[in-house]
């Protein structure tokens, strides 16, 4: 087990280079330059600035800033000259994890138990109706939740109109991010589980006595989760990283701002940083997951994976 | 049909698809599933609906066209006269001409990007699968990479990169729709070269094929006759979750701003437009409520239609291939 | 069931952890709170160009001179006056002994000298005004060659030949190449403002051998960053918190402090209108400074009595490229070279049949002015008339116009349509201009494309409209075009555009700030219109001493732009902002200029 994990962290510097110099490519491939304004900057000023921030070449700044990035340090912001990458990732990374955790834990257990009950009443009212709800997640775009969820805290008072600085301000945020991932929890859990009801072990159970409740959610319920443990990885990862739309709606200073602003602004460095944030976050949940996996299922073996 | 029949069915249903060369007996099945046919139902019923106005939304001199700026309508809400029933927004527009309009080119996009999902996501899966080695290895490990990468940035980049040097061949206005299909299909890929492969790979495993092999079949007859119409299944269903998935990155990129071009309408861009325009002081709730309310309802409608086609071909599918 | 409800519970875990790690917890309201025109983009007085970082440094640093609280013309501040020579030319400040940094520091020249140099060695986007000092130019153009070719192309200029000298601590010493009548202006604007030198020194950048042997210097940003930051003003900024929050507390070390009525100030960030109003709704802010055009309808309507507005000093227009062939992108798509734009018939075609009072009236809907000429009449411009255009009666040589006639005409029922400066609306007289051309009812006329920046809504609607008006006028087709922001300011800035709606604002009050755009060698010239008696009447201007004559031929300078229309006027911006009635010194002025320092909150 534990030569895997060593296995498995040990080539994660590689894929993050890799990610980095592809990602350096494109964006130095696009036209526009973080140092121009609404007003048209006088060519020296242009280099100077440039030069300053050893970013006349795709060479200088291959040359400069990649090494340290070893130690953390990603450079300073392009456009936010004030602010280093690493000062930026360090403000907003903890907000975007703090939200999308919490979107996730409304997102697993109630997509897991609407899901359940969906295969259950296979056909029946109840199946119809959670998934619609559910499916709302996947059917409404995001920036219409979140601005309506907005609205709707304007107009009631209940709930705080965005920001970020205690806990009542995660609610409207989290459950608005949370809908997308719960959606795709309630199809997997409700397919994987009506695989498993029929599985032959359940109707030996069901023979033995025990009751319904038991051999779904004691039971069953281990075996569908699995396929939704894949899912978890990347949908984790992804969802840490901010949803763009709901920190704008909220206005909440996270990650997931940064990934857009950073693009449409040209600024190489925290586009750089941004994305290697994502991807080492991929990865350990990747990894995680893989491990979880055969915690929770013990007859997977793991290990015997290529890796 | 109790919980208990429907897995064996199914169990049936899988086993003897992989056993019978051409499974005919599947898309009967296919018409008899509930989700299919009131998914399909729906979106058909709307895209006939969209498809019959065109002559009204696309000429000019009529009082439905899309872009047509009535000065004694601005932002009206809701009335009874057909032109008035979604409303008006702030230039005078009928938003129900804008709506069937725009649900041409929504359901454009999400059709152009299945398109290219699957004639990508085909041809890198096939050869994974079938290769096998390095190759399968190398491929698998571009799709991972290319998952990881920012999607706003290859986005806007393929857009910058390509509008410009396109709108010199074909009229800007079909440059930048060309674009935005192409870059919206370019991201939708990755999921069925996946699941293409995974097929491919269980497929290749089974008993049968080697069976087949055994008898002197040649690798080309085994694919045309076997493995091809096992993939038709997955790629069926995925295909259609593509198109729903694809409208709403496109919804997306209109609230960025890189979507389609001003004064062509889809739902997304209603959408975003009518989000950017509300407050609590004047809520014009019919901007919103309609597009969303079409997209909503064609993206369930779309979604119950794949759920139920992959009911039918392949209930036990891992959560991997999502 | 155990194992699986493992995972929630590590999630759950997670979340503790993270919430523990982003600190969070409520902060104290600060005494008056408010929310910007957008989030800081720099506080380095080298790269500042914004308008909301400008209204920052306003409270945290000071000039020789500073904008009045209440007037906004300069008053004395770091200088407690000054000696002109006779020529005009050299201008003589002397400091104000009191005057003490942040830190304790007091306030010499030096530091003048110090910050206005590093404006010549890393240039920004206003080291162009600093060329009106002898020598100032020159010595910027061959520093920075020094610097790019690492010493080779030497010798290193001296900054002894540069006009600005501290004479002593108290003496700063600024000789021009011409005389600048309003030079008071510049020197309160945040460029010119001092900065300490020995406060900087931790912020070096490390030098490599080449640089330290050149003697180039480079400061890392951080050093506009609290708790390093060093300021001369009546505020200090003690926390930014990175697209959150900038708070500002009342200095000890000000000499004026006993005027300070407030002493905590907070700007809080939040990009999105609705949240904006939202916060200031709900009382989290005093004072929302830039209300957008939908909402300011909206609350006007209904009456509300904390909306504030008061014209702004700038113009919205399209720009129209005028060389005599296509820029080659726009000419690949549109299928031939040849460029209508650059008979001025056609020009003024489409800038007569644009119907601008509906434009202001249901798309901007803040209470704009329709626009008949490139300098808005909104008062900054001292003594500055209008001549009339080319289609009123009498010509330019009738009476000109007021600012104040000006505002009335525009802002009268059919002001847009009669006599006045500029051109006029009349679709007739439009549709005979382009016959002459030579397109009669829009007969060949290209597919031209309109460029916008897909960063403004308002924009994207306006093009919509002018698509339609410009169809139904003069039977002509043009296509719209989005490009992403930088794409679009790209584009522009290479003059690869055919028609795009833009905007410019003015800088300091004079009208130059203005009329330099259009010069034939300004960068800013994004028409590419090159225009010898235009140039020249500028070229006198700076020249004249006598200020009236000066503005006269400004005056002829500018009806130039109004008649030849490489521009089309559509409105003169309007600044609409929201705040209580409790809330003194907050009131909207042209140049958008508020001193924290008479701002303050009745509770």
């Amino acid at each position: 087990m534990l030569r895997l994990i060593a296995f498995r962290v040990a080539q994660f510097p590689l894929i993050l280079a890799v990610i980095y110099l592809l990602t350096f490519l494109l964006v130095w491939v696009a036209p526009g330059s973080p140092f121009t304004n609404e007003r048209n900057v006088d060519k020296a000023v242009l280099d100077s600035l440039k030069r300053k921030f050893h970013a006349d070449s795709a060479w200088t700044f291959l040359a400069y800033y990649p090494k340290n990035v070893l130690t953390g340090d990603f450079g300073p912001s392009f456009v936010h000259k004030e602010w280093s990458v690493a000062d930026i990732i360090r403000s907003a990374l903890p907000i975007s994890v703090t939200l999308g955790l919490f979107a996730m834990l409304i997102a697993v257990p109630v997509g897991v138990g609407i899901g359940t009950m969906a295969a259950v009443n296979r056909g029946g009212a109840l199946d119809w109706i959670s998934l619609i709800i559910a499916l709302v997640g996947i059917s409404v775009p995001g920036f219409v939740v979140a601005a309506v969820l907005l609205i709707f805290a304007a107009e009631t008072n209940w709930f705080p109109v965005g920001g970020w600085g205690s806990v009542k301000d995660m609610i409207l945020p989290g459950l608005a991010l949370s809908l997308a991932p719960m959606a795709y929890i309630v199809r997997l859990t409700r397919v994987s589980m009506l695989d498993t009801l029929g599985w032959d072990y359940v109707r030996t159970a069901r023979a033995k006595g025990l009751s319904r409740a038991v051999v779904i959610w004691k039971h069953s319920l281990r075996n569908a989760f699995l396929p939704t443990m894949t899912y978890l990885g990347p949908a984790t990862a992804t969802t840490m990283t901010g949803s763009f739309v709901i920190e704008k709606v909220f206005h909440i200073p996270g990650l997931g701002q940064h990934f857009v602003d950073s693009v449409t602004g040209r600024d190489q460095p925290l586009i750089l940083g941004v994305v290697m944030v994502e991807s080492a976050l991929l990865l350990v949940f990747n990894l995680l997951v893989d491990l979880a996996y055969g915690w929770l299922d013990p007859r997977i073996d793991i290990t015997a994976k290529a890796g | 049909m109790t919980t208990a029949a429907i897995p064996i069915q199914s169990q049936t249903a899988t086993t003897t698809a992989v056993q019978h060369a051409a499974p005919e007996g599947m898309w009967r099945q296919v018409l008899r599933s509930r989700r299919v046919l009131i998914g399909g139902g729906i979106l058909f019923g709307i895209l006939f609906l969209c498809l019959a106005t065109l002559p009204w939304t696309l000429k000019s001199s009529s009082t439905f066209y899309y872009d047509y700026q009535d000065r004694s309508k601005l932002y009206q809400s809701s009335a009874w006269d057909v032109r008035s029933w979604f409303g008006y927004d702030q230039l005078g527009r009928s938003i129900l001409a804008r709506c069937l309009l725009g649900g041409i080119i929504s359901l454009a996009v999400g059709a152009a990007a299945a398109t290219i999902a699957v004639v990508l996501g085909v041809t890198v899966g096939l050869l994974a699968g079938f290769r096998g080695g390095w190759v399968d290895s190398a491929l698998m490990r571009v799709v991972d990479i290319l998952y990881g990468l920012p999607y706003i940035l290859l986005v806007i980049l393929f857009k910058i990169a390509f509008e410009n040097p396109l709108s010199r061949l074909v009229q800007p206005m079909w440059a930048n729709i060309i674009v935005l299909f192409a870059s919206i299909g370019l991201v939708s890929w990755l999921t069925m070269a996946r699941v293409v492969r995974g097929q491919v790979l269980s497929l290749r495993g089974q008993p049968f094929i080697e069976a087949c092999r055994a008898l002197g079949l040649k690798e080309g007859r085994i694919f045309l006759l076997h493995i091809l119409p096992n993939l038709i299944g997955p790629i069926t269903v995925y295909a259609t979750l593509t198109v729903p998935s694809a409208i709403l990155q496109e919804s997306f990129l209109s609230f960025l701003g890189v979507g389609i071009n001003a004064p062509l309408p889809t739902w997304g861009s209603l959408a975003s437009d009518a989000v950017q325009q509300m407050s609590p002081i004047k809520l014009h709730w019919w901007l919103l409520v309609f597009p969303c309310t079409l997209l909503a309802v064609t993206l369930l409608s779309l979604n119950f239609m794949g759920d139920g086609l992959r009911d039918v071909f392949d209930p036990k599918k891992e959560a991997a291939k999502i | 069931m155990g194992r699986v409800l493992a995972i929630p519970l590590v999630l759950f875990g997670m979340l503790l952890g993270s919430v523990i790690w982003s600190g969070g917890g409520v902060q104290k309201r600060a005494e008056f709170s408010f929310i910007n025109r957008g989030d800081i983009y720099t506080l380095d007085l080298n790269q500042m160009s914004y308008l909301q970082d400008f209204r920052l440094t306003y409270g945290i640093r000071e000039g020789l001179y500073s904008p009045d609280a209440k007037t906004l013309r300069p008053i004395p501040a770091g200088a407690t006056g000054y000696d002109l020579s006779d020529d005009k030319k050299v201008w003589t400040f002397h400091l104000r002994k009191e005057c003490k940094w942040s830190n304790g520091d007091p306030v010499t020249a030096k530091d003048y000298a110090f910050s206005w140099r590093r404006m010549l060695e890393d240039p920004g986007e206003y080291t162009y005004l600093f060329f009106y000092v002898k020598g100032a130019e020159d010595y910027s153009t061959r520093i920075q060659k020094y610097y790019a070719s690492e010493g080779r192309e030497g010798p290193r200029p001296d900054f002894a030949n540069v006009g600005i000298k501290a004479a002593d601590d108290d003496t700063f010493v600024v000789t021009l190449n011409d005389p600048v009548p309003y030079l008071l202006e510049l020197v309160a604007f945040p460029p010119f403002y001092p900065r300490n030198e020995k406060s900087m020194e931790p912020f070096i950048e490390q030098q490599s051998d080449v640089q330290k042997a050149i003697g180039q210097v480079n400061y890392r940003g951080e050093y506009t960053r609290p708790p390093n930051v060093v300021t001369n003003g009546p505020y200090r900024l003690t926390q930014w918190d990175f697209k959150r929050r900038l708070v500002l507390e009342k200095s000890d070390n000000y000499w004026d402090k006993e005027h300070v009525r407030t002493k905590t100030v907070e700007m809080v960030v939040a990009e999105n209108p609705l949240s904006q109003f939202l916060m200031y709704e709900s009382g989290e802010v005093d004072w929302q400074s830039e209300v957008d055009g939908d909402l300011a309808a909206e609350l006007r309507a209904k009456g509300r009595k904390d909306l504030r507005s008061s014209p702004a000093f700038g113009t919205a227009f399209l720009t129209f490229i005028c060389t005599p062939e296509l820029p080659s992108t726009v000419a690949e798509s549109v299928g031939s070279k040849k460029n209508p734009l650059a008979d001025v018939r056609v020009r003024r075609a489409l800038t007569m049949s644009i119907d601008k009072q509906f434009i202001v009236d249901s798309i901007t809907r803040m209470g704009e002015l329709p626009a008949r000429t490139y300098l808005p009449p909104d008062g900054t411009l001292d003594g500055f008339t209008w001549i009339p255009g080319p289609f009123t009666p009498g010509g330019a040589g009738a009476a000109q116009y007021t600012d104040k006639q000006m505002r009335d005409m525009l802002a009268s029922k059919d002001g847009m349509k009669g006599a006045g400066a500029g051109l006029p609306f009349n679709v007739e007289l439009a549709r005979k201009l382009l016959a002459e051309a030579g397109y009669p009812n829009g007969q060949g006329f290209p597919n031209l494309p309109i460029l916008y920046g897909t960063n403004s809504e308002t924009r994207k609607k306006i093009c919509q409209v002018l698509k339609n008006q410009w169809k139904d006028a003069l039977n002509i087709n043009v296509s719209i075009v989005g490009a992403e922001g930088k794409s679009f300011r790209d584009k522009v800035s290479d003059k690869q555009y055919a028609i795009a709606p833009v905007a410019w604002y003015g800088d300091y009050p004079d009208a130059s700030t203005f009329t330099d755009k259009y010069l034939s060698t300004s960068k800013q010239n994004d028409a590419a219109w090159y225009n010898t008696t235009f140039d020249d009447l500028c070229a006198k201007a700076t020249k004249e001493g006598d200020a009236a004559k000066r503005l006269r031929l400004l005056e002829q300078a500018e009806n130039l732009l109004d008649t030849e229309v490489p521009i089309a006027p559509l409105y003169h911006y309007v600044n609409v902002s929201l705040s209580r009635d409790n809330v003194h010194g907050v009131d909207p002025n042209p140049r958008q200029v508020t001193m924290f320092k008479g701002v303050w909150v009745e509770r």
